[in-house]
């Protein structure tokens, strides 16, 4: 089948808005960050061509590498638990109960609070001082209050349980979805085969929900590698550079240090890193996705 | 296995009730269907043979032993979906080892079963196929597999052909016919369609609104059918069926409607005595007949409608004194629309109180 040129030419029109925007708003700052990632780290005209220099940078930054090793254990630990958590509540508001309709409200709630917000809410509950959580473990005994947020690794665990706590919900939200599509006569049919409650969420259940938990997985492992809304209000990256991740290093050594190349080149990686990340499981997942769509 | 036993099932989802006061009994080895309109709760009363749906009164036994407390996977049944039902992650050899692996039975067992069962099916070609790589047919073929491998007492069909193209529903009717002959288990077969349920059934109970409107041979609901609503479901094209009132006095019984009325040599009994009241008056298209068959046979002058080809067969749409009536002639048919006809009635139906009275053949 040809096109006219006519035909051509609306296609282009009708694409034209679209294109603009991404290439303003998304391609041309993508450039423009490469550009600067190549020059000395203070903007201005003296500033200087320095090539891959800064990225030479990088694979030796020791405070860099360490950032990398949190925000992968960060995307680990938040990914599996949300998932987890995520089925969980799939599975609960899946069923027929009284009263769904509002747990399934009550279970978005977390996901449609703003992250600074909630983020700012866990500060406050997890405080060494005036904390609830504190209050809630120890009561009146003060001196047994922790201070969360100063140990490297109850500071971590913070910050995964607020991502788990305010993400769950949307990977529940997906699996949800996926648990819908699977016909109730599949069920019946295993029943009949005499399937216990766990042979059917083990042999139907679990695989026919792969495509909802893959998909799931995709989304959550690109959002929690660009945490950063989190370790900003909690805990700055610290004690020390304990929850320090990627995002958050590059965000400090460009408004902190100023080091704009510097910076940059960390955000560039990181966006390149997802790029690929992305491609890879549009690749594999996303492809394996689109077959399943029934004939 | 004996067979089985319904004792007054009932049904509510809610406040709507689905099924009222059901009972009705199946023997070892025959093939019982569940015939009635979409809605009238035939499904559901499957389901709760299977054990997939609780009754809410009633009880359900498989020979002589009651079954309510027991779970659908410990009944040794099998069910065939509407929708096939079948595991879409699995290929057709698991599909069919699947209740056989969950009853942990051993793999050399598994084996030997699917080889019998893909043979006795002519399945073998599709079982390292995927559900979505197969046709309609054959998922058909695959869900019916699936049920046999397993050997069960009792057979469960949900409308199984009734997402095929006719030729290969009418095909496969005659497959299952075979299959049952084959295996001599207890199946029961719900479905909507009559020529199904004519052709598989030993014994057919038809169901209106949850309620069971007759039970018995195919042949004897076709012949005798109990009630207007039966009279009206069964057989294509359905039965004329006219409203009307009776006069039944010692000696005959009259059914009026308009200016037409039929006489009927009739015996008052304990039923029906003597009075008046309304009345249906049913026809079936093949008792119309152009030409005088027998002495008794009730004649009539009307005009042709319309003339329906079938082939074989047509169907003559006749006004008769402002009745509309369908007749079913066998050959030939050569008048067109327009033009005035004698009609020849047969055999009646009539219906009082919504109970067939049996008449004197004509």
């Amino acid at each position: 089948m040809t096109k006219s040129t006519k035909e051509h030419t609306t296609d282009w029109l009708m694409v034209f808005p679209a294109l603009t925007f991404v290439a303003v708003f998304s391609l041309y700052p993508a450039m423009d960050s490469f550009v600067l990632s190549l020059y000395s780290d203070f903007p201005g005209p003296e500033r200087s061509f320095v090539g891959f220099g800064h990225y030479a940078e990088l694979l030796q930054d020791p405070v860099a590498h360490q950032a990398f090793i949190v925000t992968l254990g960060f995307v680990l630990f938040s990914t599996a638990l949300e998932l987890l958590m995520g089925t969980g509540i799939a599975l609960v508001v899946h069923e027929r109960f009284r009263g769904r309709g509002w747990v399934r409200a009550a279970v978005l709630i977390p996901w449609a609070i703003p992250t600074v917000v909630a983020s700012q809410m866990w500060r406050f509950l997890l405080n060494d001082q005036y904390g609830a959580i504190n209050a809630i473990l120890f009561g009146d005994r003060i001196n047994a209050y922790v201070p969360w947020l100063a140990d490297p690794w109850t500071a971590f665990g913070a910050i995964v349980l607020a991502d788990v706590w305010k993400t769950s919900s949307f990977t529940g939200l997906l699996v949800l979805a996926g648990l819908q599509v699977i016909p109730e006569e599949t069920y019946d049919a295993a029943r009949v085969d005499g399937a216990t409650a766990w042979q059917r969420f083990r042999h139907i259940t679990l695989p026919l929900l792969k495509p909802a938990l893959l998909t799931a997985l995709l989304f959550r492992t690109i959002d929690a590698f660009r945490v950063f809304d989190l370790v900003f209000v909690i805990t700055q990256g610290g004690p020390g550079d304990a929850t320090q991740v990627i995002q958050f290093y590059g965000y400090k050594t460009l408004f902190t240090e100023g080091r704009v190349g510097y910076g940059t080149t960390i955000s560039v990686t990181v966006f390149v890193a997802m790029a690929i990340l992305s491609l890879f499981y549009v690749r594999t997942v996303g492809s394996k996705l689109l077959q399943r769509k029934p004939a | 296995m004996a067979g089985l036993e319904l004792q007054h099932i009932e049904k509510t989802f809610g406040r709507t009730r689905v099924l009222h006061d059901v009972s009705f009994e199946v023997s070892d080895g025959k093939f019982f269907v569940l015939l009635g309109p979409s809605g009238c709760g035939k499904s559901t009363l499957l389901r709760i043979i299977a054990g997939l749906e609780p009754q809410t009164r009633g009880s359900v036994s498989f020979g002589g032993q009651c079954v309510d407390d027991v779970p659908p996977s410990d009944r040794d049944i099998a069910m065939v979906f509407q929708h096939y039902a079948l595991y879409p992650h699995l290929t057709v050899k698991e599909n069919l080892a699947f209740g056989l692996k969950m009853r942990r039975e051993p793999k050399s067992v598994i084996e030997a079963r699917i080889a019998e069962t893909a043979a006795l099916l002519e399945i073998y070609d599709l079982l390292d196929r995927k559900p979505k790589e197969l046709s309609g047919g054959q998922q058909q073929r695959v869900a019916m597999g699936r049920a046999i491998v397993r050997k069960p007492k009792l057979f469960l069909f949900d409308e199984p052909l009734s997402n095929l193209d006719a030729r290969l529903r009418a095909s496969m009717r005659v497959e299952l016919k075979k299959l049952h002959r084959r295996l001599g288990t207890t199946m029961v077969y719900v479905t909507h369609d009559q020529s199904e349920a004519m052709t598989l059934g030993h014994a057919v109970v038809v169901m209106n609104r949850g309620r069971i409107q007759q039970i018995g041979r195919p042949e004897q609901i076709y012949h005798e059918p109990a009630n207007p609503f039966v009279a009206g479901f069964i057989g294509n094209p359905p039965m004329n069926l006219f409203e009307g009132s009776y006069r039944l006095d010692q000696r005959q019984l009259e059914f009026l409607m308009g200016d037409l009325t039929f006489r009927f040599p009739f015996q008052a009994h304990e039923r029906i005595g003597a009075g008046t009241g309304t009345a249906t008056l049913g026809v079936r298209p093949e008792d119309v007949t152009f030409e005088p068959e027998g002495p008794g046979h009730v004649a009539s002058t009307g005009t042709i409608d319309l003339v329906e080809n079938l082939g074989n067969d047509s169907i003559v749409h006749i006004m008769v004194k402002g009745q509309s009536l369908m007749a079913r002639t066998s050959f030939g048919f050569r008048q067109h629309a327009g033009e005035s006809i004698t009609i020849y009635v047969k055999n009646f139906h009539l219906f009082i109180n919504d109970n067939r009275i049996p008449l004197p053949s004509l």
